[in-house]
């Protein structure tokens, strides 16, 4: 796919550890961990009781009371996320015309926190499946079709471009960007306000992760309980948060002069169209997918500086993506730093593969990898270099994100550095 | 298929897969389309006294235990059921052999709004109602957004770039436009389109809160009198190829992509600095048509997203009167037929504009007596109308300002 | 509990898993997998909680298995409930 060159100019992040980049960037660099007991309902009898949440304020960053009464946290989330990537990124949108603005938002599981809540009310707690119509609230249709928090964000911006919400799951934060990534290079915006945002701390995701015993039961040990690629990993951490990247044509940027964090290189995606949760040992169709996005990018394997890796924590996980980066990049594998920032803050579903870019992209900006917390056991089924427990300073210029999710999708992307301009 | 014109990586569509209120498979819905017969019908599956609606487009002949596969019916909410035989109609209507074909070269990209409604239900209720641990294995995998598309990639062994677009109703045309990227980039056959099940009581208690369902039960897009309009489930999988892969296999075509655009309205009242701004739905039908190389005097019909409410109908004519001219198209909404099925319906507006033009026939929008005169269009009503068709536009409108329009041609 | 059979077993099963050509229930000998039966890892971890739900008891993790047997797990609910 040949188009226009498309660079992150703004990023905005709401995460566990902090609310913004900067939060997000030093909880990151300093190892640390956002794991801890589930506070934002009471999940006493549980499986899993542990989370990481964002201590969030929505009044104290910039939402007005009507905003923090009606949206959900998810909403509340992508326009945080939003406003800051906005405010990085330096645009003046009095001076851009609307409609070549455009946003590209994804989600697994939208709004199901108010849509728990509000059923909740209507159902009498759960005892009716004809469930009460006249305690319905106004907002409620907003919360079923999860769109609504595109048209926020798009709200925010004043986009009137192409819009869409993007819900692949847990790529969906990698499959956003990707969109609004091809929006840009192909012509249909100029700018696009790319990412992902999830708020699935409440008790019907918890429980159905219970039933598939996917989230890691360590509830007497929060802090160590993300754990990828370590060989007594027992299941990831459920997260939240959004994240939000400022893309733009990359010429109109460096002509206005701002600050560029990297170049979107590669985009690609596959399925493994074998089961709905599981996955083989091969990683086959993660490796095509990270073949076909190097392709894009022009790039061989031995360009790689950084894998980002879904890294959620979950046995067969951590080995179908070491095996694929193994298929995909050959013997560089073995020489390419991987890490996962899930063992720090998480796994928010669809919103994890917008944040893991923002980290990315603050990686290639800051030549910082950041570390893998956690990690103290080898497992000689994951034997790359995982980067334990310390974030290593290196020259990044060329970072490959991967995410894996239930329905089989698997995504790769390639940024760049765009210190050297254009070859 | 129409040789001038087309380019190797054009989106043809060779099947259509359709899942209606009134009429399953793409020729007893088109039948019953022509005929004028509807499919909205007193909801069946609860009782809806008290509820915001007390009809819908209910697809009563669709039987799970018919077209599922027993073991993917129990992990997977009547939306993915839905999805599974519209898929298996398009397949066969495409005689598309999938085995042996390279695997990262077929893909599947629907479009959804609300997921897995009754199933979710279900399981929140058992929760609630229960406890934690009565919530099932399959919850983690029918209710989210991505289930259909994930299904039917496994299902049909489809490796390529798998997706899933959420716009409400535009989501059809957004995920078919997809498949023409995809068909660009080296994808041959993609299943696309999409369908939804929004008649779960907690699902329909949420939509009613739109205000903009119909509060006499009847469906009257343009109509003076049209007062909301009325949901349905199912809509249509189809069933897109390259246009040399098509033509490698004898395929039979039924048109193409010709052109596409996504557009988004201003908020209610204006951006802050910038009021005034118009509704974005004018310039996606000008940009589709821009991407198509045509002119508005090309368009032989318009599939209209026919809102059925006054100023959503009020817009949507303005938009049409202002680029084609008043009663300068004819216009059509056979989803007076099905209700509106939100996703899955501008997926069945795109398979009835691909029928309309095989046929040369228009189909006429039913229930309204007649569009109100201050919007000055050319509606279809209740005949078919034969005309010269060359080109379609189908226009889809999602709820919160999402307009997408489709240029379809043979 | 302590009367529950490899029948009732099956009718879980069946249940869980959906009538389907490719489960065969109704012909698994009571010493066969739920692999060799054709189920999957979900589906089996759905038998083991209906079948928690059924004993009013928990069942551990790890007792019941792709690899663990009709009667194996018959044997296993009716050791818990005589417990």
């Amino acid at each position: 796919m040949s188009g226009r060159e498309v660079v992150v100019t703004g990023i905005g992040v709401v995460a566990p550890g902090g609310v913004g980049r900067k939060a997000f960037w030093d909880l990151l660099t300093a190892g640390r961990t956002a794991t801890r007991a589930i506070s934002l309902f009471d999940a006493t009898g549980f499986r899993s009781r542990i989370a990481a949440e964002v201590d969030f304020d929505p009044l104290a960053h910039g939402l007005n009371p009507e905003q923090a009464r009606t949206l959900d946290r998810a909403a509340q989330f992508a326009l945080v996320a939003a406003r800051e990537a906005l405010g990085d990124s330096g645009v003046e949108f009095g001076r851009v015309p609307p409609e070549r603005v455009g946003v590209s938002l994804g989600s697994a599981v939208g709004c199901t926190i108010k849509l728990e809540d509000h059923y909740v009310e209507v159902s009498d707690g759960g005892k009716h499946w004809r469930v009460d119509p006249a305690s319905a609230v106004a907002p409620l249709y907003d919360y079923l079709v999860p769109s609504s928090m595109a048209r926020e964000v798009a709200w925010l911006a004043g986009a009137e471009g192409p819009v869409s919400l993007t819900s692949t799951g847990c790529t969906s934060g990698l499959d956003a960007v990707g969109h609004g990534f091809r929006l840009v290079q192909e012509g249909a915006a100029d700018i696009v306000l790319a990412g992902a945002t999830d708020a699935p701390i409440s008790p019907i995701t918890v429980a159905c992760f219970d039933a598939i015993r996917a989230t890691s039961p360590d509830n007497a040990d929060p802090e160590h309980a993300s754990r990828p690629f370590d060989r007594t990993r027992n299941g990831f951490v459920l997260g939240e948060g959004a994240a939000v990247l400022v893309l733009e044509e990359a010429g109109a940027a460096r002509r206005r002069g701002a600050h560029v964090y990297g170049r979107i290189a590669g985009f690609a995606g596959r399925s493994n169209a074998f089961h709905m949760t599981g996955l083989k040992p091969d990683g086959r169709e993660m490796a095509e997918a990270i073949r076909q996005a190097l392709r894009e990018a022009r790039l061989d394997p031995e360009a790689v500086d950084y894998i980002n890796a879904h890294g959620s924590g979950t046995k067969q996980n951590d080995r179908h993506e070491t095996a694929a980066f193994k298929d995909s990049l050959g013997a560089h594998a073995y020489r390419t730093p991987v890490s996962s920032i899930k063992s720090m803050v998480g796994h928010s579903l669809g919103a994890i593969g917008s944040i893991e870019l923002a980290a990315c992209a603050l990686a290639i900006d800051r030549n910082v990898v950041p570390p893998t917390a956690n990690l103290h056991h080898a497992d000689p089924e994951c034997d790359l270099d995982y980067v334990p427990l310390t974030a290593r300073e290196r020259r990044v210029d060329t970072v490959l994100s991967v995410g894996s999710g239930f329905g089989g999708f698997q995504t790769a992307v390639v940024l760049t550095s765009d210190r050297a301009v254009a070859a | 298929m129409n040789a001038d014109g087309m380019n190797a990586d054009d989106a043809v569509f060779t099947g259509l897969g359709i899942v209606a209120p009134n009429g399953i498979g793409h020729e007893d819905y088109w039948a019953a389309t022509l005929a004028g017969r509807d499919g909205i019908t007193a909801i069946t599956r609860f009782d809806p006294d008290g509820f915001p609606v007390r009809v819908a487009g209910q697809v009563e002949a669709f039987s799970a235990e018919e077209r599922v596969p027993g073991r993917l019916a129990v992990q997977t909410d009547r939306w993915t059921h839905l999805a599974f035989g519209g898929a298996d109609l398009a397949l066969l209507d495409a005689g598309a052999e999938l085995a042996g074909r390279p695997e990262y070269e077929l893909a599947v990209i629907t479009a959804g709004s609300s997921g897995g409604n009754e199933f979710g239900q279900r399981e929140i209720q058992k929760l609630w109602g229960q406890g934690p641990q009565f919530v099932g294995v399959y919850q983690s995998i029918a209710w989210f957004y991505a289930a259909t598309t994930g299904q039917l990639s496994i299902r049909h062994g489809l490796r390529g770039p798998c997706g899933v677009r959420v716009t409400e109703q535009a989501g059809g045309l957004d995920a078919i436009a997809d498949a023409r990227r995809a068909v660009r980039t080296g994808s041959r056959l993609v299943l696309t389109g999409g369908t939804e099940a929004p008649l779960s009581p907690y699902a329909l208690v949420c939509q009613g809160a739109s205000g903009l369902l119909s509060g006499d039960g009847h469906y009257r897009p343009f109509d003076a009198a049209a007062a909301g309009y009325v949901p349905g489930e199912g809509g249509a999988i189809l069933v897109v190829e390259s246009a040399a892969g098509a033509a490698e296999r004898g395929a039979r075509v039924y048109g193409r992509v010709a052109g596409y655009a996504a557009t988004f309205d201003p908020p209610p009242g204006g951006a802050p600095g910038r009021p005034g701004r118009p509704p974005g739905l004018r310039r996606a039908i000008e940009l589709a048509l821009a991407d198509a190389g045509l002119e508005p005097g090309d368009i032989g019909v318009v599939f209209a997203d026919g809102h059925g409410a006054p100023e959503p109908d009020r817009l949507e004519a303005e938009a049409l009167r202002v680029v084609f001219g008043p009663g300068g198209v004819p216009v059509t909404a056979p989803k007076s037929m099905t209700g509106r099925l939100y996703a899955g319906g501008s997926a069945l507006d795109t398979a009835t504009a691909l029928l309309a033009l095989r046929d040369q026939v228009i189909p006429p929008t039913t229930g309204t007596a007649a569009p109100a005169p201050e919007y000055e269009i050319d509606l279809v009503l209740g005949v078919p109308r034969p005309a010269p068709l060359r080109h379609a536009l189908v226009l889809a409108r999602g709820f919160g300002g999402f307009n997408a329009a489709l240029v379809l041609s043979l | 509990m302590s009367e529950f059979t490899v029948d009732d077993l099956r009718q879980v099963v069946r249940e869980v898993a959906g009538a389907d050509a490719g489960v065969d229930v109704e012909g698994a000998a009571p010493g066969a997998t739920y692999e060799e039966i054709g189920l999957d890892s979900l589906a089996v971890l759905e038998i083991a909680a209906r079948l928690a739900q059924r004993t009013g008891r928990e069942i551990p993790e790890g007792l019941v298995e792709k690899e663990t047997t009709l009667q194996d797990t018959v044997a296993l609910l009716r050791a818990r409930s005589a417990a």
